[in-house]
């Protein structure tokens, strides 16, 4: 399950930067406030926790989205996405959601209820069922990313604009509102995975830190930009941290997993799938 | 149909174009030459607002597109085929197509037509662009151009590093789309393509035109090459 969470996570900031070269500070802080707004969706929406679940896994990111887009139009574009100036930029945009956050929704940890409670027992192990939904559902979002990314207009002109944006502005692409768009969209996919897990982690202020370090830890091991590379190496690394963790520790998982990327970074700067800068 | 008047424009504190005016007509072909520097693509870029003029005006049929967004420029019907051809490399020439019929919102008509005209990219369909040939290459940029139905044409160096035969492909393409109405703005190097196709060729010195002439007043051993073009 954290496999998929975490490709969910790491597929929103490798779209970002494969896309706009953004290397986005604040993806940790965009997670958080997915968990963040499902609680208060869950306080907020009577009836059932697979109602308000429901809710919350639509309403969360286009909430979400929409302050990436916001914070896109109103920060980074006026920086012209300068690599150096969008990281300071996204340090800044962290601190802010992190303490509006506290701020609104205060220091403690939150509960959020799973919609579906039931245990899949089999003869040697038992499995919990939500945990099953939660890697079908991230598996799902993630195809559906893939599909539009390969076969939609949409997709077409998202790839088009990361290859070349001036040529793509000279055939009628508002890369501005390409920009805002997958800033959204990378934004809306940290929230989802975060509204995924939230019944079993809670919410928190700070939450965003772990998802943020696994997610910079697989993309640059799957390589900036693709994301083949990004699913590969959550695979990789989302398993690893959960059978390490479970059987030695998890301090001893995540510093294998920074190992790792010196490594990679070392031997295969570019990523296992990622194209060397030209 | 497309006028520049007084353009001034340049990459921050280098100003590239001091005053250049300029205009083609429907059907007609202008080409600009000049050496190296004189601020050739650099007008073709203005004319695409990719460059943003700090003076004077550029006007497509009476109406300015000076002060438009990139982006809004080629939905008025200016077809850029930039220098060194510009694909977009991983996609392929199918979604290359694609992304030049977008523009304008054109459909199945236009790439029917598009592809009659260089048939040898419809067996590449499924391709991607940056394992094409030079040629094809090339072709595959003009073809994207044409897909939005231009009224003007901007091709920057169209015949850089092409064989004979493609170069004869590209001049009989620029000649077929003139006796349309299409109006061409074409920056080449080459004496030969220019003669053979320009009706009118600008010289550019220092970022403004220096002597315009008709083609029919020109041989290529003509002064004017040997002074502007250094040829």
């Amino acid at each position: 399950m954290t496999a998929a969470v975490l490709a969910l996570t790491a597929s929103g900031l490798s779209l970002v930067f494969g896309i706009m070269r953004v290397v986005n500070v604040a993806h940790g802080a965009f997670f958080m406030l997915g968990a963040v707004l499902a609680w208060f969706v869950s306080e907020w929406v009577p009836g059932p926790a697979g109602l308000s679940f429901a809710v919350a896994l639509v309403v969360c990111p286009l909430i979400v989205g929409a302050i990436a887009a916001a914070a896109d139009m109103a920060v980074l574009k006026r920086l012209n996405y300068e690599p150096e100036a969008t990281i300071v930029a996204t340090i800044g945009l962290l601190y802010i959601l992190e303490q509006a956050a506290l701020s609104f929704f205060g220091p403690d940890a939150r509960p959020v209820p799973a919609p579906l409670d039931f245990r899949i027992q089999l003869p040697w192990f038992g499995y919990s069922g939500y945990k099953l939904a939660v890697i079908v559902g991230a598996a799902l979002v993630l195809l559906m990313v893939w599909l539009i990314l390969k076969h939609t207009k949409a997709g077409l002109i998202m790839r088009a604009t990361q290859i070349d944006r001036d040529t793509a502005r000279a055939f009628g692409i508002n890369v501005d509102r390409v920009y805002a768009g997958v800033f959204a969209m990378g934004a809306g996919l940290a929230a989802i995975a975060a509204v995924l897990i939230v019944p079993i982690q809670q919410a928190h202020y700070l939450m965003g830190g772990d998802p943020l370090l696994l997610s910079f830890i697989v993309v640059i091991i799957g390589g900036l930009g693709s994301l083949r590379g990004t699913l590969v190496a959550a695979l990789i690394i989302g398993l690893g941290d959960g059978v390490i963790s479970t059987f030695f520790a998890p301090t001893l998982a995540k510093i294998l997993a920074t190992l790792a990327v010196g490594l990679i970074l070392v031997l295969r700067p570019q990523g296992l799938f990622g194209k060397r800068a030209a | 149909m497309l006028k520049l008047d007084g353009i001034e424009a340049g990459y921050g504190a280098v100003q590239v174009l001091r005053g250049l005016t300029l205009s083609v007509a429907a059907g007609e072909v202008l080409c600009l030459m000049g050496r190296n520097g004189a601020g050739k693509s650099t007008a073709l870029k203005t004319i695409m607002g990719q460059v943003r003029a700090s003076a004077g005006t550029i006007e497509l049929d009476g109406t300015r597109i000076d002060g438009l967004p990139a982006h809004e420029v080629p939905r008025y019907g200016i077809g850029y085929v930039p220098q060194g051809r510009r694909l977009f490399g991983d996609l392929t020439v199918a979604e290359n197509i694609e992304v030049g019929l977008m523009t304008r919102g054109r459909g199945a008509r236009v790439r029917d037509h598009v592809l009659d005209l260089f048939p040898r990219l419809r067996e590449r369909m499924g391709q991607m662009s940056r394992t094409l040939s030079g040629g094809e290459q090339q072709m595959l940029a003009i073809a994207r151009a044409l897909c939005l139905e231009p009224k003007v044409l901007l091709l920057d160096e169209p015949t850089e590093g092409l064989q004979p035969s493609m170069i004869a492909l590209i001049r009989d393409t620029v000649v077929a789309l003139k006796k349309t109405g299409v109006a061409t703005v074409l920056v080449e190097q080459r004496v030969d393509a220019a003669l053979s196709v320009a009706d009118r060729i600008a010289f550019m010195v220092g970022g403004s035109v220096a002597e315009t002439v008709q083609v029919g007043d020109l041989t290529s051993g003509a002064p004017q090459f040997i002074s502007y073009v250094g040829v």
